[in-house]
C-alpha cells in the first residue's frame, strides 16, 4: 500500500506562506480512498516516470508505482507530494523484485 | 527582494520520501518589513530520469529555463511581467558542485488551483497562453499556476520548457491548460474527479491581441540576442523559440499546445 499526502503551499498578500493538507490518499493494488482532503488535488491520470517500468505511467498502469513515484511530478513548489510505502496487515509489501521489474517492462513493451 | 540576505532554505516541514523526491526548498527572505517566500530548486533535485521523457537532458538547463522564462517575461514587460515568478540563479555560498547550485524563484501570491470562473480570468488566462506558447511550455497542467481572488495569477514552474519542436507535451488532459482555454475547451474531463468545467470563463480566441503582438515584434527584432534569453538558452533551444516567434508572427495567432 502506498499513503500519499499533498501538501498545498498558500501564500497570502502579505508574503505569509502557509502549508496545508490538500489531499491524502491510499492505494491498495488498484484501489484509490481519499483519506482526507480534496478530490480535485488528485490527479489520477497525471503521468509520471517510472524507474520501474522505464516509462511513464498513470494510475491505470500500476496504482502502486504510481502512487510511488507522484513526488515526482511535482516541482513547482506549489504543491508538495509525499508518498510512503506501507507494508501490508499481513507484513508483506508490493515493493517490487528484480523478477517483477523485468515483468513488467515486458507487460508494458506488449501493450 | 534580491538586496535581502539570503535566507536559510530548508525542506519543507512536509518533506517527501527519499528517492521519490525532486527536491524544493523554501525560505523567507525579509526585506524593507515584507516576507517574501522564496523557493529554491538545487540542480541536484532533478530526476534525470523523468527529465528524459520530456527530452530535457540537462538538469542544468532545466534550472536555467526558470530563469530564462522571468527574463523574457521581465523584458516584455507588463502583464507578463507580473504574471511570471521571477526567477534568479543562486549559487549558494560554499557550494562546491552546480548540483547544489539552481534557480530561486519568487513564491506567487495565492494556491496552486485556479478559482471558479467569471471572477476576471479571462485576460489572465489569455495572457498566460501566450506566453505558455512563446516559452513552448511541455508541463502547464491545472496545477501548476498560483492564483487568488481578486482574480491574480501567477505562472510557476518553467523548468520543463523551451521545448523543441517534436519534443514531448504532458499527456494530462489539463496539459497546455491555458491554451486549450484559448482554443475553446472549457470543460475538461480527468480520471477520477469531476469535470473540471470552466464555461464561466468568455469567449477567447488564438489569435494575438495587440500587445501579444508588439511583443512578437520586440523579440523579432532582435533574433540574434532574444531580449538576452539567447544568450542562456542552448542553441536549439533558442532557435526552436525563434521559430515559434516566427510562426505566430505569420499566422498572428498562439501555437496550439503541444505544438513547438
Amino acid at each position: 500500500m502506498v499513503r500519499v499526502r499533498i501538501i498545498a503551499n498558500e501564500i497570502s498578500p502579505e508574503g505569509e506562506l502557509v502549508e496545508r493538507l490538500a489531499a491524502a490518499f491510499e492505494v491498495r493494488g488498484q484501489e484509490f480512498e481519499l483519506t482526507e482532503g480534496e478530490a480535485r488535488y488528485v490527479q489520477l491520470g497525471m503521468p509520471v516516470y517510472s524507474d520501474l517500468y522505464g516509462s511513464q505511467i498513470d494510475f491505470d498502469t500500476d496504482g502502486e508505482e504510481w502512487a510511488r513515484n507522484l513526488p515526482s511530478a511535482y516541482r513547482n513548489g506549489g504543491l508538495i507530494v509525499h508518498a510512503e510505502t506501507v507494508a501490508y496487515g499481513d507484513g508483506a509489501s508490493r515493493e517490487l523484485k528484480a523478477d517483477d521489474r523485468l515483468a513488467a517492462r515486458q507487460a508494458l513493451a506488449a501493450e | 527582494m534580491l538586496n535581502a540576505p539570503p535566507p536559510e532554505y530548508e525542506p519543507h516541514r512536509s518533506p517527501s520520501a527519499p528517492g521519490h523526491v525532486n527536491a524544493v526548498l523554501s525560505g523567507i527572505a525579509d526585506l524593507d518589513g515584507r516576507r517574501w517566500p522564496l523557493f529554491f530548486k538545487p540542480v541536484g533535485g532533478v530526476k534525470p530520469t523523468a527529465a528524459a521523457f520530456y527530452q530535457q537532458r540537462s538538469p542544468v538547463d532545466i534550472a536555467i529555463h526558470e530563469v530564462a522564462a522571468w527574463w523574457i517575461a521581465r523584458e516584455l514587460g507588463r502583464p507578463w511581467s507580473e504574471l511570471v515568478a521571477p526567477a534568479v540563479w543562486f549559487d549558494p555560498l560554499g557550494a562546491s558542485d552546480i548540483a547544489e547550485c539552481g534557480s530561486v524563484s519568487l513564491g506567487m501570491s495565492g494556491a496552486g488551483v485556479l478559482p471558479e470562473p467569471g471572477n476576471g480570468f479571462d485576460q489572465l488566462i489569455s495572457d498566460a497562453a501566450f506566453f505558455d506558447a512563446l516559452i513552448g511550455c511541455q508541463d502547464r497542467h491545472d496545477q501548476n499556476l498560483h492564483a487568488e481572488l481578486p482574480a491574480r495569477l501567477g505562472l510557476i514552474d518553467h523548468g520543463y520548457a523551451f521545448a523543441r519542436p517534436g519534443d514531448h507535451h504532458n499527456a494530462y488532459p489539463t496539459a497546455g491548460f491555458f491554451l486549450r482555454m484559448r482554443f475553446g475547451q472549457r470543460r475538461f474531463k480527468v480520471p477520477g474527479r469531476p469535470v473540471l468545467d470552466y464555461s464561466g470563463v468568455g469567449p477567447l480566441s488564438p489569435g494575438l491581441a495587440a500587445h501579444e503582438r508588439e511583443a512578437i515584434e520586440k523579440l523579432a527584432a532582435d533574433p540574434t540576442g532574444l531580449l538576452g534569453v539567447a544568450g542562456i538558452l542552448s542553441d536549439k533551444r533558442a532557435d526552436a523559440l525563434r521559430y515559434r516567434i516566427l510562426r505566430m508572427s505569420l499566422t498572428d495567432e498562439v501555437l496550439p499546445p503541444g505544438d513547438f
